[in-house]
């Protein structure tokens, strides 16, 4: 396993779209968790202008417990860059036909399946430290109730791990399946955005059992959006158990598949 | 001799296309072993198999007398079609990925490219390197794990004049090193320069194996050429001594006994009135059989 991590850094280390994507992904993740603070200059201006309308409530999203929460959501909206990162290091591989020098040099098929796990698995924890990382700070700046003792919605950071694994696990199949890296990502975009719900609902119709089971749903389902205006009662409170099942489930299953595909076909013809 | 690679029945189906079919051959250690054939006949087919990147339609090979796994190739060097290395990375950094995949020594690296002249240009991105500079690498690459057998396939491909020399020079000073050499290519001239082995593939079928040496000893080729080429022909293949008739652009090539000489010809025709207007004895090349061979099947 340290070969393949040791083999996979050789091929990234001097990579400058791999660490450019990497950079941009830590710089939105900033610029995502943020974007509280402009909610709060916003309603300080108000305030200090008096014309503070008595039913806009107070919109610190920093305060513990709910930050857990509230980043988390935020981070979920930027996760495309490490899909990006994770489909252009397979594609790659398939079009510039270094997968198939790779196995010609004596790499296995399901170790070079292996390396490709082993990033998506260090991207995930990569991305959940930078997430830890964050909340912390903004939380010690911006937060007005600094409440350690509470574990409450601590689970947040956990859902976000296991989202993101599943996404990437996501990606690392589309990557497997897609031979051209353009349509592989716009395939991954058009599918997480619309297409899987679109599909489902064409099918199963709009009300149906089916689709809460599917891979972008289940991602989803992670980390829910943490306010609800019209329901404020049905608001996420933890992840649950039945998610986190289905995410590992599904990257499981991504896993799996992506191995039947690189198993089966001729690695010549890729 | 240690047989190296033995195949048995090897069959590669595209659909209704038989790319290869039914190949039996074995290498045996030390050989510089030559698969001549035109584009489409089957060898990157065969290599790929080989190789493991294309599966089988039905029979097997082994390597060093064992089921071929991700453990024999790693004993195995191999560029396939085209040189395939990490554009954006270094020759020394693409190098260190094949050392870390095959289990070679790092300090293989420095003494690999110094073989192949890129010593200078280490430090220099893939894709910056010409056409021979790729090559150069995938020969490199290929050489880096000390492997017992190389496997190269059309080496020489895309090069100019002197990047040819430059490859097949060295091969030749491979092959002397005592390594096995799997060679394909649609170059005659190549393997008839290169290879102590060869077999001939033609649409996935085996037209012919056999050594270098044994070539030109049996045979003895003269190309004849006459006004009347229809008359010349048919007293040509009558006469004593004469074993095959082909037509070689303008001439005839006639392989012959090795006691027929071109007096002999050249006095036989006179009796019927024939001058030839061209008349050479070659000795057999690969090229005649090549071609002779070709042209039969």
């Amino acid at each position: 396993m340290i070969r393949l991590l040791e083999l996979e850094w050789l091929k990234n280390k001097n990579n400058l779209p791999f660490w450019i994507l990497l950079g941009l992904y830590g710089a939105t993740m900033y610029v995502a968790c943020s974007l509280g603070t402009v909610l709060m200059n916003i309603t300080f201006e108000m305030t200090t202008s008096g014309d503070i309308p008595p039913q806009i409530p107070d919109f610190n999203i920093y305060n513990y417990p709910d930050i857990w929460h509230n980043l988390a959501y935020l981070a979920s909206f930027v996760k495309v860059f490490l899909g990006i990162i994770v489909i252009s290091a397979i594609s790659n591989e398939i079009s510039q036909k270094t997968l198939r020098q790779n196995i010609i040099d004596g790499l296995s098929r399901i170790e070079f399946l292996g390396s490709k796990f082993l990033t998506v698995l260090i991207l995930s924890i990569a991305s959940t430290l930078l997430l830890l990382g964050l909340t912390t700070y903004f939380g010690m700046t911006y937060g007005e109730t600094v409440d350690y003792d509470t574990n409450e919605k601590v689970d947040f950071i956990l859902g976000h791990f296991i989202q993101i694994l599943t996404f990437l696990s996501f990606c690392m199949f589309i990557g497997m399946l897609i031979k051209s890296t353009g349509l592989a990502i716009v395939f991954m975009l058009v599918w997480s955005l619309f297409l899987e719900t679109f599909i489902f609902w064409i099918i199963f119709g709009f009300e149906n059992s089916v689709s809460q089971y599917m891979p972008i749903h289940v991602i989803n389902d992670l980390v829910q959006i943490p306010f609800s205006i019209l329901n404020p009662d049905n608001v996420q409170t933890s992840v649950s158990y039945e998610s986190i099942t289905l995410g590992l489930a599904w990257t499981i299953l991504f896993f799996l598949l992506s191995l039947v595909k690189i198993n089966r076909g001729n690695i010549y013809e890729y | 001799m240690d047989t190296v690679l033995q195949t048995k029945g090897l069959t590669k189906k595209y659909g209704k296309l038989l790319a290869v079919s039914n190949l039996e051959f074995s290498v045996q250690k030390g050989q510089v072993f030559g698969i001549l054939g035109p584009n489409g006949s089957g060898k990157t087919t065969t290599l790929g198999m080989l190789l493991q990147v294309i599966s089988p339609t039905s029979g097997s090979f082994e390597w060093f007398g064992e089921i071929p796994s991700a453990k024999s190739r790693k004993n195995i060097g191999a560029i396939l079609e085209t040189p395939n290395f990490y554009p954006y990375l270094s020759a020394t950094d693409n190098l260190k990925i094949v050392a870390k995949i095959k289990g070679a020594d790092k300090s293989r690296i420095n003494i690999v490219l110094k073989e192949v002249g890129l010593y200078e240009r280490k430090s220099d991105k893939f894709q910056s390197y010409s056409l021979g500079m790729k090559q150069r690498l995938a020969i490199a690459s290929s050489l880096l794990s000390d492997p017992e057998v190389l496997i190269l396939d059309e080496p020489t491909n895309g090069l100019d004049p002197e990047g040819i020399i430059e490859i097949r020079n060295l091969i030749l000073k491979i092959a002397e090193s005592g390594k096995t050499i799997l060679l394909a290519s649609h170059l005659l001239s190549e393997v008839q320069k290169v290879c102590t082995h060869f077999m001939i593939l033609k649409k996935g079928n085996k037209l012919h194996q056999g050594s270098l040496s044994e070539l030109g000893q049996d045979e003895t080729i003269i190309q004849i050429a006459a006004k009347d080429m229809v008359l010349l022909e048919n007293t040509i293949t009558s006469l004593a001594g004469v074993k095959t008739v082909t037509h070689t652009g303008k001439f005839l090539s006639i392989s012959v006994e090795p006691e027929v000489t071109t007096e002999f010809i050249s006095e036989a025709l006179a009796t019927k009135g024939i001058t030839a207007s061209h008349l050479l004895k070659t000795e057999s090349s690969i090229e005649e059989k090549f071609i002779n061979l070709m042209q039969q099947s």
